[in-house]
């Protein structure tokens, strides 16, 4: 428990509702969902890139046919 | 035929070989070197520190899975880089030094393509006391992490038998980073001692080098929560308030005596905070790994930086916060002198903090370093697997795949409590982990790809991630399907 005009009395803490969905099955259920697409999207935009002006199509993998060193 | 020679078998070196590995034609050889014969998923070291998960769920033997792999394992420590080659081995070496059966036998490792993927080293050293030998706990390692538990454990009886004690949680130096692994524990601890009924019993202190809670070493995040646009220390210190966790930030721990840490704060004052549990994270530092050129003449500050972590394509010229610049992240992790050579995960060199450098009056640097740890470490592993697999098979004269930090996006979930109905876990996403003021001039940041809630489903993929990295990292069939 904080006490009136202490630090932590100024700060947002949440509802008993809040709390209630934080662990509401049914509601992470879909946050759960929410939450990989979300996951999923941010991954598939900003992974890795190529070095640019370097336009190179990388081979697939057990590719061989261009010789190796 | 090449060689390529990985050096360590974290998160960043194993990636990297299994990937090398799977990709190139077997008349080249992928070799590990690694101290330890064990792999550890490390973000579920925090479990073992509580008690709630035992060291073997969270490691497992190397040997058989390089083995099966067709990848060659030395259990060595590497000691010294010959990139130029030298007397004893012409070609281009690693002079390793085995911790296996023939202990401290050494023996020179020939490479064509170096992956320096080392890790950090635990520097306990710089803050006197700190650490499992001295007087402090820590979950680095699924050794610490079971000690740090079974030290939790006697703690806790003692509060059934009537005592009041303190624990203190955090990171153990200015320039720690990691911030993130101490937030987890502490809320797993919180989390412990609700179920033990000993909540009340216990005082719970964070002790953190951060200057505002949810810093983790990356500045922060701002995240649209309820129409507005609210930064992570907002989100932090409500969470710490709901828990009735006590902060301190901005602390440099100055010494760790028994039942008692000194510290610095960012505004010059010292204090004491007596303890009865302390788990104090250590700073981080690179392997001490010297270089030589053919001559035998010491290139060590060539090569690495006096921090120990090894130079790669980034922007180390020093320069105020005011002008960093996201330009001046490394993109393909090649190091400038030698194009064989390669550094990932956290063995590169960092050009600068991602975090505000800030300094106590008496000129005590306490800034959060910057993370380079799992999703990131992954992703820079696959870089330079792919980047190597041109160079290799197809004679491509440079690396041809990038991953900045300041271009790439990063997810983490954080625990704050293991049970399937009543455990949460912060799930986060930013992009990119290192903010980009020119291109998201407000905040940084690309707000449509940077969030953040608490919840079970955070639990749920948690745990989820916790088998299916576990299964990739042990490449059973169709590993190569898991993202990094």
């Amino acid at each position: 428990m904080h006490t009136p005009y202490d630090r932590e009395y100024y700060i947002p803490t949440p509802s008993p509702t809040t709390l209630f969905f934080r662990t509401f099955v049914p509601w992470q259920l879909v946050r759960f969902a929410w939450i990989n697409l979300k996951m999923i999207r941010m991954i598939s935009i900003g992974h890795h890139g190529r070095v640019p002006l370097r336009p190179i199509v990388m081979p697939e993998p057990g590719d061989h046919r261009v010789q190796g060193k | 035929m090449s060689r390529v020679l990985v050096l360590g078998a974290g998160v960043a070196g194993h990636t990297a070989a299994l990937l090398l590995r799977r990709k190139l034609p077997r008349e080249h050889s992928v070799t590990v070197v690694s101290p330890k014969p064990t792999y550890n998923w490390i973000p579920s070291n925090i479990w073992v520190g509580v008690g709630l998960m035992k060291p073997e769920e969270v490691t497992f033997e190397l040997a058989p899975v390089y083995q099966r792999h067709g990848i060659e394992f030395r259990q060595a420590r590497a000691m010294e880089i010959w990139p130029e080659g030298g007397a004893a081995e012409a070609s281009p070496h690693v002079v390793v030094e085995s911790t296996g059966a023939a202990a401290g036998e050494r023996a020179c490792v020939p490479y064509d393509y170096l992956v320096n993927a080392t890790g950090p080293r635990l520097n306990f050293a710089a803050t006197p006391g700190l650490g499992p030998d001295g007087n402090s706990l820590s979950v680095c390692t699924a050794e610490h992490a079971a000690q740090a538990s079974a030290s939790l454990g006697s703690a806790i009886e003692r509060m059934k038998a009537g005592e009041r004690l303190t624990l203190v949680i955090g990171v153990g130096h200015g320039l720690c980073t990691c911030e993130g692994a101490a937030f987890e524990y502490v809320f797993n601890v919180d989390f412990v001692l609700r179920q033990e009924g000993v909540r009340d019993r216990a005082r719970v202190v964070f002790l953190t080098n951060e200057a505002e809670l949810g810093d983790f070493g990356v500045g922060g995040t701002h995240m649209r929560r309820g129409g507005y646009r609210v930064h992570s220390k907002t989100f932090a210190e409500s969470l710490y308030t709901e828990r009735g966790i006590e902060w301190i930030t901005g602390a440099h721990v100055q010494k760790v005596e028994p039942g008692v840490v000194h510290y610095e704060t960012l505004d010059g004052v010292d204090h004491t905070l007596p303890f009865d549990f302390a788990m104090l994270l250590p700073p981080f530092a690179g392997q001490v790994i010297k270089a030589f050129d053919k001559g035998g003449a010491d290139m060590t500050g060539e090569v690495f930086a006096p921090s120990g972590f090894m130079k790669v394509d980034a922007n180390y010229a020093p320069k105020p916060f005011e002008e960093w610049r996201a330009s001046d992240w490394p993109k393909t992790y090649q190091t400038p002198r030698f194009r064989n050579v390669f550094a990932i995960g956290i063995a590169f060199a960092p050009p600068h903090p991602i975090s505000k450098p800030r300094k106590s009056p008496r000129g005590t640097p306490i800034t959060p370093s910057p993370p380079r740890t799992g999703m990131p470490s992954a992703v820079m592993a696959k870089t330079v697997a792919e980047s190597l697999f041109g160079m290799i098979a197809y004679d491509l004269p440079g690396p041809t795949r990038t991953a900045s930090l300041a271009e790439m996006g990063a997810s983490c979930v954080a625990s704050a409590g293991a049970s399937w109905l009543r455990g949460t876990a912060a799930s986060m996403t930013m992009f990119p982990v290192v903010p980009d003021y020119e291109r998201y001039p407000e905040f940084g940041r690309d707000l449509h790809f940077t969030f953040g809630e608490i919840g079970s489903a955070g639990h749920w993929i948690k745990k989820i991630l916790h088998h299916m990295f576990l299964y990739k990292a042990r490449g059973r069939p169709g590993w190569w399907l898991i993202p990094e």
